[in-house]
């Protein structure tokens, strides 16, 4: 039976839910209200709604208690109950399903979470299980390609580096072939780092796609980084040297330039340093970093003058706030966001139609009222 | 798109999906060792922090140290460092260390530091102390030249010069324009550098700079307030902390500035996101003279111990602690504030101390320009006073 409420309905249903379930208990849960609640958001969310991330948010946060955990399997078993019914008419809408979960996580990432933590795992949880849900059952190249970006997008946004690993562990797992996860779970060994398990991600990264090597530069300039860590120094110069001297995308070069000009100090030579600074300024001329890195190099060889000179220039340059590589860096790739997005969000709204569809068929009404059964 | 029949459970998928597979190092070794400290291609002068970090799958029995092929001390738990004293030549130094594991394996590391490289003589014979004398935390304004004592290397020098803080100054003002400085903190940082400018002699002069990964806007040095102004009315506090690279380059602007200099650090942490390491400033410090405040916001301490993709745990925690090891050295001092309403005050605080700070002139008797690393002494004969000023230089 049809289900056919306007827009304009769903909001004071939510509405009722989080006043009559301020602080809920599990005991007082009523699995028929919530599957209504769940359903009505759905509902928001197959018509193409945006408002149906902060309903879900606010809905779900007036029923999972941070202190009664059980809430969360009541919550979740209700909300099972819904997906089963639609995901039993077509698979498919298990992908607009999790991309709604994964917004909803991505909002508490945004908002910092704090005294959500449940609802926000729940979420993330969610979003995970529906996209290997979707693989698994649909069972096409296509669908793991799919389920790989849906999770390395959740990984992107994940809050916890733990997480991020293991979520970017799964989408290379769910789709060899996409390299860009593996990106990914380097940048989370990086940042904790894990050098050695970083190179193995990249390396690996670099295997899987040996007939472009130069297709995600980012991989290049990480394993050098790495690599240079581990105090692998010959094989870093070997790799930043290229990115230096002709930088395929600008904050890349700016970055090998400096680290390359790094490990030339650090082993002692100022005056090779120096070579490459001066090449690399003149790639990007007034660069402040470029410029203080080139009077510490100065000063090192000995030439103390010529470094002042060379830093009173930066007085002359006066700001250089558009020079975001090193905070760039430090930073998930913009390319797992990208390729994940491309992906994802298309199939994503493809799908809302079916999502509605699959929600209308079969499914026993609320009342007139706007309270479910 | 592919449709299929209903037959379809969620049941039992959580929690299916196990965490596995990504622990691929292996250690195959029985001890490894590595130095930390002192860091290889940098000069080392006086006492000295030798430490290193020892991994493994065995107990350790001992860690010993050699420099110069001559053992200097062993440690036999964690953590594995010690002090020694490099004396004051400008040398370069063959650092190892050899770790012993319980059942006889070892495992050794070694790094070679570097001597101060010269290419000029700069006219620094004069020296210039700037001492600030305490007694129960109170600045002590009525000393004279002859209750000061100076030792230089060891050595009693005559003072030819006493004055008493009414030497202009040449300051350098580094704020910390990065994302965690937004909103209140930022516009309670400005305000706190303008009354730092509002301060300011005819004869004194500063240069601005907001710095965050990225230099943000600066001024050159000057004794101009508006111009100084101009660029502490607004800014788009961003990005990461870059404190190392602008540190450095506040002192080596610096450089070509006489009399006192100064910098002003207002930072809500360490550094992150710098391409230069802290030793290299600490470098520059020692060349610079300058003196060096740190106005620490949330206790400094809010970045410690974390990671980034630039420097792992340990690295940050060794940068975050020789920052203030060069405050400390150049006589300077960390201003640790809790709220951000106390900012003006902490800028009026620093500018009322160096106006009341003793400058002490002498010629050392010694200096050969050799790159030699002089330890400063000196000492107030009244009782219950606390002095804190630069404790050497480089013999340039």
């Amino acid at each position: 039976m049809v289900v056919n409420r306007s827009r304009t309905s769903w909001v004071p249903l939510l509405a009722l839910f989080t006043l009559f379930l301020p602080s809920a208990r599990a005991a007082d849960l009523d699995p028929a209200l919530l599957e209504g609640g769940y359903r009505a958001v759905l509902e928001l969310w197959a018509q193409g709604d945006p408002r149906a991330v902060p309903e879900l948010v606010k809905f779900e946060s007036s029923i999972i208690s941070d202190t009664d955990p059980q809430t969360r399997e009541v919550l979740h078993k209700a909300e099972q109950h819904v997906i089963s019914e639609a995901a039993g008419v077509d698979l498919e809408v298990l992908v607009p399903l999790s991309v709604l979960h994964q917004e909803a996580y991505r909002y508490y990432a945004d908002h910092g979470g704090i005294g959500a933590a449940q609802v926000a795992t729940h979420d993330r949880t969610l979003a995970l299980d529906l996209a290997l849900l979707y693989k698994k059952h649909v069972g096409t190249p296509e669908a793991s390609a799919l389920a790989s970006r849906l999770i390395a997008r959740l990984a992107s946004v994940s809050t916890d580096s733990f997480q991020a690993a293991k979520l970017f562990q799964l989408a290379s797992e769910s789709d060899p072939t996409n390299g860009v996860p593996l990106l990914g779970l380097a940048t989370v060994f990086e940042k904790s780092g894990n050098y050695v398990d970083a190179v193995a991600a990249l390396e690996k990264m670099r295997a899987a796609d040996a007939a472009s090597p130069a297709k995600y530069p980012e991989s290049t300039l990480r394993l050098a980084l790495c690599l240079a860590r581990l105090e692998k120094t010959d094989r870093a110069i070997e790799l930043l040297t290229p990115l230096a001297q002709t930088p395929p995308v600008p904050w890349i070069g700016m970055i090998a330039a400096q680290e390359l000009a790094r490990i030339h100090q650090e082993a002692r030579h100022p005056e090779r340093a120096e070579k490459v600074l001066r090449a690399a300024l003149a790639h990007y001329p007034g660069s402040v970093r470029l410029t203080l890195q080139l009077a510490s190099a100065l000063d090192a060889k000995g030439a103390q003058q010529e470094a002042r000179t060379v830093l009173d220039g930066i007085a002359q340059i006066g700001s250089d706030a558009s020079d975001d590589s090193r905070y760039r860096y430090n930073r998930f790739s913009q390319e797992l966001f990208d390729d994940a997005d491309r992906v994802v969000e298309p199939a994503g709204k493809r799908r809302l139609a079916l999502l509605a569809t699959s929600l209308s068929s079969g499914v026993t009404p609320a009342p007139a009222d706007g309270v479910a059964r | 798109m592919s449709r299929r029949p209903a037959q379809f459970l969620l049941l039992g998928l959580f929690g299916l999906f196990g965490w596995g597979g990504l622990s691929a190092t292996a250690l195959y070794a029985t001890i490894q060792v590595k130095i930390t400290s002192p860091e290889p291609g940098q000069p080392v002068f006086g006492s000295t922090e030798l430490a290193a970090q020892v991994a493994g799958n065995e107990a350790v029995a001992r860690v010993e140290f050699f420099v110069g092929g001559k053992s200097v001390g062993s440690v036999t738990a964690p953590p594995y460092k010690l002090t020694w004293n490099a004396g004051d030549q400008n040398v370069a130094r063959e650092f190892r260390v050899v770790a012993y594991g319980a059942s006889g394996s070892s495992a050794s590391d070694a790094m070679t530091t570097a001597a101060v490289q010269i290419d000029e003589r700069l006219d620094l014979e004069l020296q210039q102390l700037y001492a600030t004398v305490l007694r129960d935390r109170q600045r002590v304004l009525n000393l004279n030249p002859t209750d000061f004592r100076v030792f230089d290397n060891g050595q009693e020098q005559e003072l030819v010069a006493f004055d008493r803080g009414e030497l202009p100054l040449s300051a350098i003002l580094l704020l910390d324009s990065s994302e965690s400085m937004r909103g209140e903190r930022i516009d309670e940082a400005l305000k706190g550098a303008r009354a730092f400018v509002a301060g300011m002699r005819p004869e004194d002069q500063a240069s601005v700079l907001l710095f965050s990964d990225r230099l943000m806007a600066s001024t050159p040095i000057t004794s101009d307030h508006a111009a100084l102004n101009q660029v502490l009315t607004k800014v788009d506090a961003s990005g990461g902390s870059a404190v190392n690279d602008y540190l450095f380059a506040g002192l080596k602007l610096l450089e070509s500035h006489q009399g006192r200099r100064v910098v002003v650090l207002l930072s809500d942490g360490a550094d992150i996101h710098s391409v230069l390491p802290m030793s290299e400033v600490l470098r520059e410090a020692r060349v610079s003279q300058a003196l060096i405040y740190w106005i620490a916001l949330d206790d400094g301490g809010k970045h410690k111990s974390f990671t980034s993709a630039w420097r792992n745990w340990q690295s940050n925690d060794r940068e975050f602690n020789q920052l203030e090891k060069a405050v400390d050295e150049s006589g300077g001092r960390i201003v640790r504030i809790a709220k951000n309403e106390d900012l003006t005050t902490a800028f009026a605080g620093i500018l009322q101390e160096l106006r009341e700070q003793y400058a002490l002139s002498y010629y050392c008797s010694s200096n050969k320009n050799d790159g030699r690393w002089h330890k400063v002494d000196v000492r107030v004969k009244a009782s219950g006073v606390r002095v804190r000023t630069r404790n050497g230089y480089i013999d340039y």
